[in-house]
């Protein structure tokens, strides 16, 4: 049973100067800490001694009603708190007072945890917990001059421990901000180092190609070098033998015997092969090595076609193969280094009339597709495997071997591929097409249109 | 040029090679370290063991013990031209 304490007998002045000292010394509290268990533990202690409490805790909770955190002074041992009596308890409208209660859950519960009294911790309309008091030391009922000096203090307990509160997750934010930051350093300087590691290993990759670069440089400068003897030392004299051959089979030297004749005019064919084939290789090396200057210019195909073809009909005609063209008269002019292209012509011409036998066409045609000028020389001649067509503008291709009539007409194995850089250098492109041997073959080249002048 | 202001620009270069103009905006940080590597001048305010000392640990901090091992060979052919107590102990 409570007894009725004497200090309710106490007049309101005495009240007012109690309050103002409990206040004054809650307020210096506040203001002297904003660490949520200093000021926790420190206003519970001097409720304690105020009130003269057995003892009593702080239970925050969260908005979800969950425990928070625990501060208790007076106790024999750590209380513990179930989470759902607490929300029993929160829910409650008005200050708890054990004595006031009418016999039910919430009473039962007060005295399990021992309380006498609950005070809710309210900061506006938010509950941030509760305030559990537990008996008087006295043994005596809390009077309404405890329960008035209780309500004053609630509120501003609540907002101090809300400051210290937010004041705490602040703190605990800058804390696990700090660690952030700092794992993420530790990250970005680990990325750093292995992006540092392979810069060196960069670094030292490109010192090496620098000096494989320096030894290519030096490799081709002698290539050149070589290519220029070639030409100058090379084929110089072969230009020499050839004529000197020439003049022997003309009978300039004297009689030749029939026998001397057959072996002079090998030996005359195989210098003529030979000069073509450092005419085409120079021509090869001056393309694949960017150093050969096209001198474009408005080109009517037709006219080339026929100048080639008047070029070639008689050697045409001397091995009985019939040369002809196709023109299509409202042709546009193309782009392009004339020379070059009528290299190509004689290239591509000059093997169909290899590959086709005695008796047999050759045919020159052209069309307009787009912006592109076909040219198509189509043979009768030997044809050409399916599986061949791909090889046939390789360097120094073994598929002419293939096609091959006669063995004495070799070529140089180059034509076709320097046709192919030519054409391509032109932004054109070329191919060739055959049923298979004995077939015929057809070689088409095309090159861009030459735009309009305005 | 002094070794001490060759070392200087030997590791900057070798760095720059390897990260480029961050190399120079981290040397420029190195208190007491000016340098105009154009012009092959580089200036020293203090101790310049400490200072070079400086500049290794700036690679260091931000591209970790590869950066150091850069800056050992980069001047390596150079520590036999100065006193053993005069030597940056980080180039070691």
């Amino acid at each position: 049973m409570y007894k009725s304490d004497p200090k309710t007998t106490v007049s309101g002045k005495q009240i007012s100067s109690t309050v103002h000292g409990i206040l004054y010394n809650v307020a210096t509290i506040m203001a002297s800490t904003l660490r949520l268990e200093d000021l926790g533990h420190r206003l519970l202690k001097e409720l304690l001694s105020v009130m003269r409490v057995a003892h009593c805790a702080f239970v925050l909770t969260t908005i979800e009603n969950k425990i928070y955190e625990v501060m208790h002074e007076g106790y024999a041992f750590a209380p513990e708190f179930d989470e759902e009596e607490i929300a029993m308890l929160s829910n409650q409208v008005k200050m708890l007072v054990l004595r006031d209660l009418p016999n039910g859950k919430i009473k039962n519960i007060m005295r399990k945890l021992d309380v006498a009294v609950v005070v809710y911790l309210r900061t506006g309309q938010e509950n941030i917990g509760l305030l559990l008091l537990g008996k008087k030391l006295s043994n005596i009922a809390y009077s309404p001059y405890d329960i008035q000096i209780l309500k004053i203090l609630a509120p501003e307990a609540a907002v101090a421990i809300q400051n210290a509160r937010s004041f705490e997750e602040i703190r605990k934010f800058n804390v696990t901000l700090e660690q952030k930051i700092k794992e993420s350093t530790e990250e970005i300087r680990s990325v750093n180092e292995e992006v540092y590691k392979k810069n060196v290993d960069l670094a030292r990759l490109s010192k090496e190609l620098s000096k494989a670069n320096e030894k290519l440089e030096t490799l081709d400068k002698l290539k050149d070098e070589f290519l220029s003897l070639a030409s100058h030392e090379l084929r110089t004299p072969m230009v020499s033998i050839k004529s000197y051959l020439w003049m022997v089979l003309e009978g300039r030297g004297g009689k030749v015997t029939e026998k001397q004749k057959d072996y002079l005019d090998t030996a005359y064919k195989s210098t003529d092969r030979l000069i073509a084939l450092v005419n085409d290789m120079l021509d090869i090396s001056r393309i694949e090595s960017g150093k050969i200057t096209l001198d474009l210019k408005r080109i009517k195909l037709n006219d080339l076609v026929e100048e080639v073809v008047r070029e070639m009909s008689p050697r045409a005609l001397e091995i009985g193969i019939k040369i002809s063209e196709v023109f299509s008269p409202s042709l546009s002019e193309i782009w392009g280094d004339n020379n070059k292209i009528k290299e190509v012509l004689i290239n591509v011409i000059g093997n169909s009339l290899k590959f086709t036998p005695k008796g047999g066409k050759v045919t020159i045609a052209l069309n307009q597709k787009d912006n592109f000028i076909e040219t198509s020389i189509t043979d009768t001649g030997t044809g050409i495997k399916k599986e061949d067509l791909s090889k046939l503008f390789q360097k120094f291709s073994m598929v002419g071997g293939i096609r091959q009539k006669d063995k004495s007409a070799q070529g140089t194995g180059l034509g076709l591929y320097l046709s192919k850089l030519i054409v391509e250098l032109h932004g054109g492109k070329i191919w060739a097409e055959s049923e298979g041997i004995d077939k015929g073959a057809k070689f088409t080249f095309s090159l861009k249109v030459a735009t309009p002048i305005l | 040029m002094d070794i001490f202001s060759q070392m200087v620009e030997k590791i900057i270069k070798e760095q720059e090679g390897i990260i480029g103009p961050v190399a120079l905006e981290q040397a420029r940080k190195v208190s007491g370290l000016s340098f105009d590597l154009k012009n092959h001048k580089v200036t020293f305010e203090g101790n310049k063991k400490e200072i070079i000392e400086k500049l290794v640990e700036q690679y260091e901090y931000l591209f970790g013990q590869a950066s150091v091992e850069v800056c050992k060979d980069a001047v390596k052919s150079m520590l036999s031209k100065i006193p053993q107590g005069e030597i940056p102990q980080i180039l070691l």
